[in-house]
């Protein structure tokens, strides 16, 4: 009764969604900053890149962590998440469920990264000298944040150790 | 209500059956809507593409790689996109990404060079470009025939460029500039037409280094 409605289903829906998005998000580019020197458009590996210098590297390693591998990793967990319970998995089920809550605890961080762009675009408009817009990958980016963040909602954590109620059930 | 009355007709045991979730959910519109926009925006980035095309350059100074734009009596037609050197380290090759449409600009006679500052004599040119980094400058040839690769003229060509058909050279500069090894860098048939001595024809009597080029 209180059980998600549809939950593989729905979860899957919105994996999959993210994961088409994830491709453009990394893709295009975030930001476009626009110098007296010309505009020049930065994807979010090339910002870590970017970010990357003696003294800056822990800026770059936050972003290379939230916007890179977050997603990706939360992206990979819930498909294996999913695949498990399909195949109707008994095994680790305790550290399927711990996995699952770091997933569903982690997944808001990723928006940092959305944050940080819009806090650049409004506070850096100094035009005619320089100005920071976002970019349509910024667009993608969100996307995948929100889709993940709607999969790891949908998602019922009760089927990770159905399967194992059911077995024990055939056993007893 | 324990065991039933073993005088009333057994009554049929009933037993719950979960409502089958075979039907497909609405939410399959998400991934759906996400593979049209992806599409969509993957095919507007490929038509907002136009031809990618070489130059060579003597010298990349004040270039830079995805930065320096192409221009057209002011208008931005393309971008340099990679920057490298020849195998024999002698010149400068780069790729340039073309703004769609600029097709019918790579012509045969199109010209290419790098507009930055210069103070020579009387004159002062590319000022602009001493806040906005150097720009890649380019006057259109008159040829119908296409062509990808092309080698930058050392100093800007100017509004007063006699056509380069005019001052086509003589046989034997042809040949003695082909052997040049910039020439090498473009495939063999065009070597033999010639193409790199028009390219450089164009500024006779402006440029002092192409005349020794030619003395040597």
């Amino acid at each position: 009764m209180f059980r998600k409605t549809a939950s593989l289903q729905r979860t899957w829906a919105y994996l999959i969604a993210a994961a088409i998005c994830y491709v453009p998000a990394n893709v295009l580019p975030v930001l476009t900053t626009t110098t007296a020197s010309g505009a020049a458009s930065d994807t979010i590996l090339e910002g870590v890149v970017l970010l990357w210098s003696p003294t800056g590297w822990p800026l770059s390693l936050i972003v290379l962590f939230a916007s890179i591998m977050i997603p990706s990793a939360k992206i990979l967990a819930l498909a294996y998440l999913l695949i498990s319970v399909q195949r109707g998995t008994v095994e680790n089920g305790e550290q399927r469920v711990r996995l699952y809550r770091i997933v569903e605890f982690i997944g808001r961080w990723s928006m940092v990264d959305v944050f940080v762009d819009a806090f650049t675009a409004a506070l850096i408009q100094l035009q005619p000298l320089m100005s920071v817009e976002p970019a349509p990958g910024l667009l993608f980016f969100a996307a995948v944040v929100v889709l993940t963040m709607l999969a790891v909602e949908s998602f019922d954590p009760r089927l990770i150790w159905d399967s194992a109620s059911s077995k024990e059930v055939r056993h007893a | 209500m324990p065991d039933h009355d073993p005088t009333l007709p057994p009554v049929p045991s009933s037993r719950a059956v979960p409502k089958s979730r075979t039907r497909l959910s609405l939410v399959w519109i998400v991934p759906i809507a996400a593979m049209a926009v992806g599409a969509w925006v993957a095919v507007a980035r490929y038509m907002s593409q136009g031809p990618e095309i070489t130059i060579v350059f003597k010298s990349a100074e004040g270039l830079e790689a995805g930065k320096t734009k192409i221009h057209y009596n002011g208008v931005d037609i393309g971008t340099l996109t990679s920057i490298r050197l020849s195998d024999d380290h002698g010149v400068v090759i780069t790729t340039a990404q073309m703004a769609p449409k600029t097709e019918s600009f790579l012509v045969d006679d199109t010209q290419f060079w790098v507009v930055r500052p210069r103070v020579s004599g009387a004159n002062i040119s590319g000022l602009g470009t001493l806040i906005s980094g150097a720009y890649v400058g380019s006057e259109i040839g008159r040829s119908k025939k296409r062509r990808s690769e092309f080698v930058a003229l050392p100093r800007p060509a100017g509004g007063h460029l006699r056509h380069p058909r005019e001052v086509l050279p003589d046989e034997d500069a042809r040949s003695r500039i082909a052997r040049h090894r910039h020439a090498a860098l473009l495939p063999a048939a065009e070597r033999r037409q010639g193409h790199v001595v028009r390219a450089r024809s164009g500024r006779e009597g402006h440029d002092r280094q192409g005349l020794r080029r030619r003395a040597l």
